[in-house]
């Protein structure tokens, strides 16, 4: 992901596979109107991974379905552009973006009997994604295919298992098999909806280097979409902060997690534990829980749970804060504060806590 | 660890004496019998096998170990939610591992557990005043000031608002009903918590909410922990002393400094490296255990 060093606005790298412009995704509801994702803009290059990171409830799941195209238009309305290998999806029919999906983007969620199907055995399931792009492949052609995935996703014994049902799998075996699902198209992007959650740190640690393996294998754009920000360092190039559905910090990884400037992105970091340093000193939590997406707070959504709020009068509660430059190139965030108060904040409150230190 | 016992034992609270560990569990076992076989033999699940630790009074003993390893287990095994089939529970000096009737309703004042799931372990058709009552009504118990009074300083103690005593559970975020639990929990001043995975289903800035919160407590009220959770992270920030469980069996304990700086175990070492490590970016060197594949 490229983002313009202009302290106007986000730009899109042109050369990128993936080109996301002001997405918004809203859901009329009888409580209101959801605005899940409310301008979001990033773009990924194929051979990159950008992480999106943010509490549950902050638009990430939203935007990802989004770019697979899998919100019902009857009861969604979407708007701002989503170029996929330089066409845009927003707006196109149904059976246009079936062609696309499974085949240039790819996705892996964390439950991955939500992509398995109970009843059919797994290599049948990988040979069919196989075959709806490939309507000339014979059957036993597809077969063999879903075996070598098998086999290329580190499943031992991938003819035997070709034959087996999904419950007869482990939970990382199952995983496994879903993105062996995912990658028999070779597609050119894959969006990973948080992948390991669910997993033990073992497999998860044994997950993430298979995506990483088959990503310099095949080359492929992946947005990895997690609210574990260890997974964030260990397997992201950029990194997407979001907030209420909406960007607040973007950046390279460096930048976000060795660097940050957004008191969010500082909340988040100073709440998780270390596995170094001082066990004594105290976490230091965001206040409060994160908003409804119905009923945003005017100005910037985050002030309720922030504690710099008031540092530039009223600015936080009277005017939304867009998108600037936070100094270095690429790397923008959506705050009033100016870079003197965030510099020293950051030095006196931030540093010591949590994985901040 | 000493001033924490000592000011807990100045508070009237404590009746054991500093050395004595406040819980004792030795060669603690849990097979569950399972049908298996053509012919319906009886086969058993190894959940817990042989398991041994103290719990000074005051201080926080982790249980750490992946999905399925017996942490659970024993956890319930510990406040006699499950009957163990072999092994020893002592508990101030006393053995409680078969306790019945009277002895083990006072038990359960003393030893209480927290849950993962905030939302399953509270009753959705009780207020939350009523909720926190409960432990009180049950042992009759009337505190100085009336049950509704207690229920509101509990509910203050853990950080909600007093005047949502007759609020439903449904009405609370995740975090906040992980409160009313703890609240209930601390309803009858127990000396030892339980809590399993109290933290897990928390996003990070309310998991980091309630982590202070029990650190908190531990403090003010020299309160005793077997923390069990699958966050190395976050038991190494809560915990004294760490126990490792592998396959129901306990394959190491030690200081927050032994397990983490030193680990001894290949176990130990291995669910160490495979933790991404927020502070390192890029791919990190793993030590990858026996029978890799999962
Ligand atoms: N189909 C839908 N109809 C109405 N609201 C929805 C729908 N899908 C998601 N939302 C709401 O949009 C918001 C963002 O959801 P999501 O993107 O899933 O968050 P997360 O960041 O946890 O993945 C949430 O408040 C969610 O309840
Ligand atoms: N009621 C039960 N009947 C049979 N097996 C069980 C039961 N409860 C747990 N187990 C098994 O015992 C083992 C330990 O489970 P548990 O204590 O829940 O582990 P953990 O909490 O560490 O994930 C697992 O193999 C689990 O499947
Ligand atoms: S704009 Fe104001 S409220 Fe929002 S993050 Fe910055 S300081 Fe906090
Ligand atoms: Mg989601
Ligand atoms: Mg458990």
């Amino acid at each position: 992901m490229t983002t313009s060093t202009s302290p106007a606005e986000v730009t899109v790298d042109p050369d990128a596979y993936l080109q996301v412009r002001d997405l918004k995704v809203q859901f009329p509801t009888e409580d209101g109107l959801v605005r899940a994702v409310d301008g979001v803009t990033f773009s990924v290059r194929r051979g990159q991974t950008l992480g999106i990171v943010g509490e549950s409830g902050s638009g990430k799941s939203v935007t990802s379905m989004s770019i697979l195209g899998l919100h019902n238009p009857a009861r969604t309305k979407i708007s701002g552009e989503i170029s996929i290998g330089g066409t845009n999806i927003v707006g196109m029919k149904e059976e246009q973006i079936q062609r696309l999906r499974g085949k240039d983007v790819a996705m892996i969620f964390q439950d991955p009997l939500s992509a398995l199907h109970p009843y059919y055995k797994v290599g049948v399931q990988i040979a069919e994604a196989y075959k709806v792009h490939h309507p000339k492949a014979s059957k036993k052609e597809a077969m063999t295919r879903a075996v070598d995935m098998l086999d290329r996703v580190g499943i031992p014994e991938p003819q035997r298992r070709a034959n087996q049902y999904p419950h007869e799998f482990s939970g990382g075996m199952r995983q496994r098999a879903m993105i062996a699902m995912a990658l028999v198209n070779d597609p050119a992007l894959l969006i990973a909806d948080e992948p390991t959650t669910a997993l033990d740190v073992t497999v998860q640690a044994q997950i993430l280097e298979l995506l990483e393996d088959l990503q310099e294998e095949f080359h492929s754009a992946i947005i990895m979409i997690t609210h574990d920000l260890g997974v964030i360092s260990q397997v992201a190039d950029d990194v997407l902060v979001m907030y209420g559905g909406r960007p607040v910090e973007t950046g390279s990884v460096e930048q976000i997690m060795k660097r940050p400037q957004h008191p969010y992105t500082w909340g988040l970091l100073a709440s998780v534990p270390s596995l170094h340093g001082d066990a004594g000193a105290d976490l230091v939590p965001i206040k409060g829980n994160p908003p409804s997406l119905i009923n945003l707070p005017t100005g910037c959504a985050f002030n309720p749970r922030c504690r710099y709020a008031g540092t530039n009068g009223n600015l936080s509660f009277t005017e939304r804060p867009e998108l600037r430059s936070a100094g270095e190139a690429g790397h923008m965030l959506a705050c009033h504060l100016s870079a003197e108060n965030r510099q020293r904040i950051y030095a006196e409150d931030i540093a010591h806590a949590g994985v901040a230190q | 660890m000493t001033d924490l016992a000592d000011s807990a034992a100045s508070g009237g609270t404590l009746t054991t004496p500093v050395s004595e560990p406040l819980l004792k569990v030795e060669g603690l076992t849990k097979h569950y019998p399972v049908r298996g076989g053509f012919f319906g033999t009886k086969q058993f699940v190894r959940a817990v096998e042989n398991v041994s630790f103290d719990v000074r009074p005051g201080e926080s003993l982790g249980l750490v170990g992946e999905s399925g390893c017996g942490k659970t287990t024993t956890g319930r095994m510990l406040v006699r939610l499950l009957e163990s089939t072999s092994g020893k529970i002592t508990f101030q000096g006393e053995d409680i591992t078969h306790a019945k009737g009277t002895r083990l309703r006072n038990l359960r004042q003393d030893i209480q557990i927290i849950f993962q799931d905030p939302y399953s372990s509270l009753n959705p058709r009780h207020t939350v005043g009523k909720i926190v009552a409960m432990p009180l009504q049950v042992n009759g118990i009337t505190p100085p000031g009336g049950v509704k009074k207690r229920v509101q300083e509990l509910l203050d103690t853990v950080g909600l608002n007093p005047e949502h005593y007759n609020r439903y559970p449904h009405e609370f975020s995740g975090g906040q009903r992980q409160r009313i639990g703890i609240a209930r929990a601390l309803a009858l001043q127990p000396k030892l918590i339980v809590a399993d995975e109290p933290v897990s289903a928390l996003d990070v800035s309310i998991q980091a909410q309630v982590i202070n919160l029990l650190r908190r407590l531990q403090k003010d009220l020299g309160l005793s922990f077997v923390f069990i959770a699958h966050d190395l992270a976050v038991v190494r920030h809560f915990c004294e002393r760490i126990a490792v469980m592998y396959r129901g069996e306990m394959v190491e304990i030690g200081t927050r400094e032994e397990i983490y700086e030193r680990p001894s175990h290949p176990y130990t070492q291995a669910l160490l490296s495979a933790v991404p490590d927020v502070t390192k970016i890029g791919r990190t060197k793993r030590i990858k255990p026996e029978g890799d594949v999962r």
